[in-house]
């Protein structure tokens, strides 16, 4: 895609401090695709009025309307909108809650560094919207894709045994005090699918 | 150990960023001091939540592992070590310095 196909992608940022959004905006000026900044998730609907955007990255605290509110409002009302959730670890359960209702495409967490991993997680999801919108058969938008590190850590960071299995069930993760005999106890004592991973895996705490 | 000088790197993108966000944490001290003399756990908390989201990003690693100990403070409503955390605070602005890497 051309520099200038590429610039007519639309990212959306929405953190109620304005120190952050100064700082995005400054570290992703050089990125392929045009930045909107909102300090409120009042503001980011008053702006997705007006203006098509492709991503929308969130904090999850705001006061009035929380992250996760304005995710299941955007994905109600902007249903091709890829979202994506900025957020410390202390906010996990709400995490899990949001990959597990498909809410989500990808997290990224803080405290904020504009990583070039961070960068590259805002282009996957630019990316994964262009898919979407050449991809006319599929009316579910809210499939889940992670990098299995990312799940990993935090994963890791709940402090709760796991095991993410395929479709085949076959393990692709477990945590690090579920080997052997424990890991078999586990899955014969866990039956409850918690998320799917690119619709292809479970997860069973 | 004495420190003269704590230096932060700080990116050259950032280079005109850096007062404003120094400013900022002078501030915050401020707010703090008074938010710790009314008891005020809630307003603590929120600074110190605001200052471990922003810290890093702006290369000050330390501010936002202060940020956390503030914020934890204000959950925990434990006032000695909200205190604690605002000396440190105060000493790290005292001492630091920053030095500019990279081209803006």
């Amino acid at each position: 895609m051309e520099r200038d196909e590429l610039m007519e992608r639309t990212v959306l940022f929405v953190d109620d401090q304005r120190e952050i959004l100064q700082l995005l905006e400054r570290m992703l000026n050089n990125e392929p695709y045009n930045s909107l900044f909102a300090t409120s998730a009042f503001e980011a609907l008053k702006i997705l009025e007006e203006r098509t955007v492709d991503v929308l990255v969130t904090d999850i605290i705001m006061p009035e309307i929380g992250g996760l509110e304005l995710i299941m409002r955007v994905k109600e009302k902007y249903p091709q909108i890829v979202r994506v959730i900025l957020s410390g670890y202390a906010q996990i359960p709400s995490i899990l809650s949001a990959i597990n209702t498909g809410d989500i495409y990808r997290f990224i967490t803080k405290p904020w560094k504009v990583t070039d991993e961070a960068k590259k997680i805002i282009r996957d999801a630019l990316d994964y919207s262009e898919f979407q919108k050449h991809k006319s058969c599929r009316e579910d938008s809210g499939v889940t894709s992670f990098d299995i590190n990312e799940l990993r850590k935090l994963l890791d960071s709940c402090g709760l045994p796991y095991v993410l299995l395929s479709e085949s069930s076959e393990v692709i993760l477990s945590s690090s005090d579920l080997e052997g005999e424990a890991l078999g106890q586990f899955l014969s004592e866990n039956h409850r699918s918690i998320i799917s991973v690119n619709g292809e895996s479970r997860l069973l705490f | 150990m004495y420190m003269e000088r704590i230096i932060v790197t700080v990116e050259a993108d950032l280079e005109d960023l850096i007062e404003g966000f120094i400013v900022n944490r002078q501030l915050d001290t401020e707010k703090l001091h008074q938010a710790i003399a009314e008891d005020d756990f809630e307003t603590i908390r929120i600074i110190g939540h605001t200052m471990k989201g922003i810290g890093s990003g702006y290369g000050f690693d330390f501010i936002s592992i202060l940020g956390a100990k503030i914020e934890n403070s204000g959950i925990q409503q434990n006032k000695m070590a909200a205190e604690m955390a605002l000396d440190m605070l105060n000493w790290y602005l005292g001492k630091i310095r920053t030095e500019i890497y990279g081209e803006g």
